[in-house]
């Protein structure tokens, strides 16, 4: 048997972890990477980076990139999700186009954004996020297909029955049951989702013509100029933003589906 | 119902050439019923066309066309292979590590849940500023993408062998690395397979990305080369090219998985399915 | 014919699968009297579930004819007075303990009677956890509320399948006692399916014995004991010699 620990024991080894990432990159950075001359090099010390975003914090232009690039994020999360739920509504009328689903959600996460770039960025006028857009939509794609095809399978057999046995319909099954039996798999597939479409809309910044700003525009501008303490900058707000989209669908997820931690449904893979 | 009666491998064979049918053709229609640019934008019937028809596109024979895609090919599938092996076996330590000691599970899980949900992949600008041009940074950008796949599904296989299991081995006397061969390890392999599928292709996706940002060989620098010298017979190719190579990585994973997996586990849709008698 | 209860005629369910068919019901004839309490007594397989189905209209027979008080599943649903319970106890999660016992009104398209589910809730003893979520229930508690919920639309019949199987014996016992008092309470004609041998002795008044491939009924034995039943009754020759029968009747 092992002993009990208090509940406080985790969260301190937790915090004990992020220590020691934050000291061993200390190091890395005084030792591995200072110039002579004193100066930082591509990996500065953390104290530098977190100065750095506070900085960045107060910029309006950091905020109007990185809102750029959540724009073009939000625009591929919708399509996607409406791609989904229209395919879940084909399987739902015609349940053999399962298999046909999931394959399409696997392409979508197979297909290398090097190769879906160059063309989305052809055939859009300069400027434009469309490839943004279009990465985002397909980094999210397989979560929600995944998503809503488990959520379609959520109800039991049993709740079905009880349906049935009672007079109701399959119109009646999907109202009362179904849509809401599918509820948590589907805000687990948007959790994920999320960060996803934010690093689909980054990356896509990384191909797109005449577009100047956006959180990976500033990536790629740092790295040109040699800024790294900006680069990790802008690498720690991406993970902070992308993080937040995640803990803000975690927590709407408990309000609307209290139940999710308690039934069997829910949850990818 | 005769679909029932079909094999499951068949089925999904039958699927996966009706997707492959449906794309193909969504390709071909998407270009031919609007009025996009036939310059610009080419069908699978010309990428078809360009590797192996001679005379088509340019002066060269398709023969030569293909003998210059394939080192692009190689090279790509060398910094993807790099980068998977890296990848894969970083995420296997760290999931046996993390199922072997509880405080080293304790102290970095919470930091690598975060860190699996964020955009690693478009961080690729900060691993060349640290590492430079190279398979090195191919090979931590690939694997940065190989790693949380592999260490989530592996750690939560390891995991998965339940609590009587464990008693059970610890009641006849066997030790942590009688649990960890004869019980976790094995009971992990579906779920090995499960972060391979993500992995695999998502490896080909980080090489051709590097390639394309940083590099002067591979598919991915071609992509970018052939787009800027207006070649579109050979970037549409080489779209096509890529996507065929990463779809085919998942399809090699899905095969190691039935031949690894087969009469050893159940099969997925065995679980879930329902008895037909009461 | 108004006194009859439950009347199966000739009734057979057969299911092609690859592996060839399988006979899960194969001409079954029984009859019982109107509001009387019958269990199905048999091991997996015998197919006593799949009655139960094609009674409650959830699953259509082969050939033959199942009625109950001379209706068919489709007619006895259309009087909205039937009532289900199942071992999976199928509540909604999202939905608390009343809202749950008022979902049969819901699907029947009938108003809610709010003073009869409350009277349901103080029947089984929950009338403090109206608004608590299934979850927060233990395993019988939940059962409970299942059985409230198959009393809400003051079921003439009711339909119960194994509804305390996954219970352990000592919780199933008492809900045992507690279903006979809310049974006398409704008369309504009940099909209980079952495997435990002394549970249908207690409860029935006849028990049908099955046996598996393919799907028959053995013999049924009415139960002839004083109601209300005790614990007490449980441990007289009486009850022991329906129980011996029965067990016989299944071992051999």
């Amino acid at each position: 048997m092992q002993t009990r620990r208090s509940a406080l024991a985790p969260a301190l080894l937790g915090l004990g972890g992020l220590l020691v990432i934050l000291v061993v990159w200390q190091l890395v950075a005084v030792f591995a990477f200072t110039r002579p001359n004193g100066s930082y090099g591509a990996v500065p010390p953390p104290l530098a980076a977190f100065e750095r975003v506070a900085a960045d914090l107060v910029d309006p232009a950091y905020w109007a990139g990185i809102g750029a690039t959540a724009g073009a994020a939000l625009t591929g999360y919708l399509i996607a999700i409406a791609v989904a739920l229209a395919l879940g509504v084909l399987v739902l009328l015609l349940p053999r186009l399962e298999a046909f689903a999931t394959q399409l959600g696997v392409v979508a996460a197979c297909v290398p954004v090097a190769a879906i770039s160059p063309i989305v960025v052809l055939l859009s006028p300069p400027g434009s996020r469309a490839v943004s857009v279009v990465l985002a939509l397909l980094a999210v794609e397989f979560p929600m297909i995944i998503g809503v095809l488990l959520g379609l399978r959520a109800t039991t057999p049993g709740q079905l029955d009880l349906v049935h046995a009672y007079g109701g319909g399959t119109l009646t099954a999907i109202r009362k049951v179904r849509i809401i039996a599918a509820i948590p798999a589907l805000l687990s597939a948007l959790k994920i989702g999320a960060p996803a479409a934010f690093l689909g809309a980054m990356t896509g910044e990384f191909f797109a013509v005449g577009v100047d700003s956006g959180a990976g525009r500033l990536l790629i501008s740092q790295q040109y100029a040699g800024d790294f303490v900006g680069m990790w900058a802008i690498a720690i707000l991406a993970t902070a933003v992308s993080a937040l989209g995640y803990g803000v669908i975690a927590l709407a997820a408990r309000w609307l589906a209290p139940w999710t931690a308690h039934s069997s449904t829910g949850g990818l893979r | 119902m005769s679909a029932r009666r079909l094999p499951r491998w068949a089925v999904t064979l039958l699927t996966t050439l009706v997707t492959l049918v449906v794309l193909l053709a969504g390709w071909q229609l998407a270009i031919t019923l609007t009025d996009v640019s036939p310059y610009l934008t080419k069908t699978p019937l010309d990428v078809w066309n360009y590797l192996f028809v001679d005379g088509a596109f340019d002066p060269a024979s398709a023969a030569e066309r293909r003998a210059e895609l394939l080192p692009m090919i190689g090279v790509t599938l060398f910094h993807a292979g790099v980068g998977l092996a890296f990848g894969v076996s970083l995420g296997l330590v760290g999931a046996v590590v993390m199922s072997v000691s509880r405080t080293v599970r304790a102290t970095f899980l919470p930091i690598a849940l975060v860190l699996q949900t964020v955009p690693l992949i478009a961080m690729a600008p900060v691993v060349y500023a640290v590492f430079g041009s190279g398979v090195v940074t191919a090979a931590v950008i690939a694997g940065v993408v190989t790693f949380f796949p592999l260490l989530m599904n592996v750690g939560a296989g390891l995991g998965a062998a339940g609590g009587d299991t464990v008693d059970l081995v610890r009641a006849y006397g066997g030790g942590r690395l009688r649990l960890l061969f004869s019980v976790q390890l094995p009971s992990a392999l579906p779920y090995l397979f499960a972060g391979l599928k993500i992995a695999a292709p998502a490896t080909v996706s980080a090489a051709t990305l590097y390639e394309f940002l940083f590099s002067f060989e591979g598919l991915g620098a071609n992509l970018l080369t052939s787009k800027s010298y207006s070649d579109y017979g050979l970037l549409w190719t080489l779209v096509a090219t890529t996507i065929a190579l990463a779809l085919a990585a998942y399809g090699l994973v899905v095969l190691l998985e039935r031949l690894v997996l087969a009469g050893r586990f159940p099969p997925e849709s065995a679980l879930a399915r329902r008895g037909d008698s009461r | 014919m108004t006194d009859t209860g439950v009347q199966l005629s000739a009734l057979t369910r057969s299911f092609t699968s690859r592996a060839g068919t399988v006979q899960a019901v194969s001409d079954v004839d029984l009859q019982t009297p109107k509001g009387s309490f019958l269990s199905l007594l048999g091991p997996s397989g015998c197919g006593k579930s799949t009655i139960l189905r094609i009674l409650a209209g959830l699953d259509t027979p082969t050939s033959g004819e199942a009625t109950v008080h001379g209706l068919s599943p489709a007619e006895l649903r259309k009087e909205k007075s039937l009532g289900v319970a199942f071992q999976d106890h199928a509540l909604l999660p999202w939905r608390s303990v009343e809202k749950n016992v008022r979902f049969p009104f819901e699907v029947a398209g009938v108003p809610v009677d709010k003073a009869w589910v409350s009277e349901l809730l103080g029947l089984v003893g929950l009338e403090s956890f109206a608004d608590a979520k299934p979850w927060q229930l233990s395993g019988g508690m939940r059962q409970r509320v299942s059985i409230a919920r198959a009393l809400a639309l003051r079921p003439s019949v009711l339909f119960l399948d194994e509804p305390f199987g996954a219970l352990d014996d000592m919780t199933r016992q008492r809900l045992n006692l507690e279903l006979q008092r809310l049974w006398m309470e409704q008369e309504a004609t009940t099909v209980m399916v079952t495997h435990g041998i002394q549970e249908a002795v207690f409860l029935s008044d006849y028990v049908a014995v099955m046996s598996p491939r393919p799907g028959t009924i053995k013999e049924v034995i009415e139960i002839d004991l004083p109601r209300p039943r005790t614990i007490d009754l449980m441990s007289t020759p009486e009850f022991h010699h329906y129980v011996d029968r029965a067990t016989q009747l299944l071992f051999h």
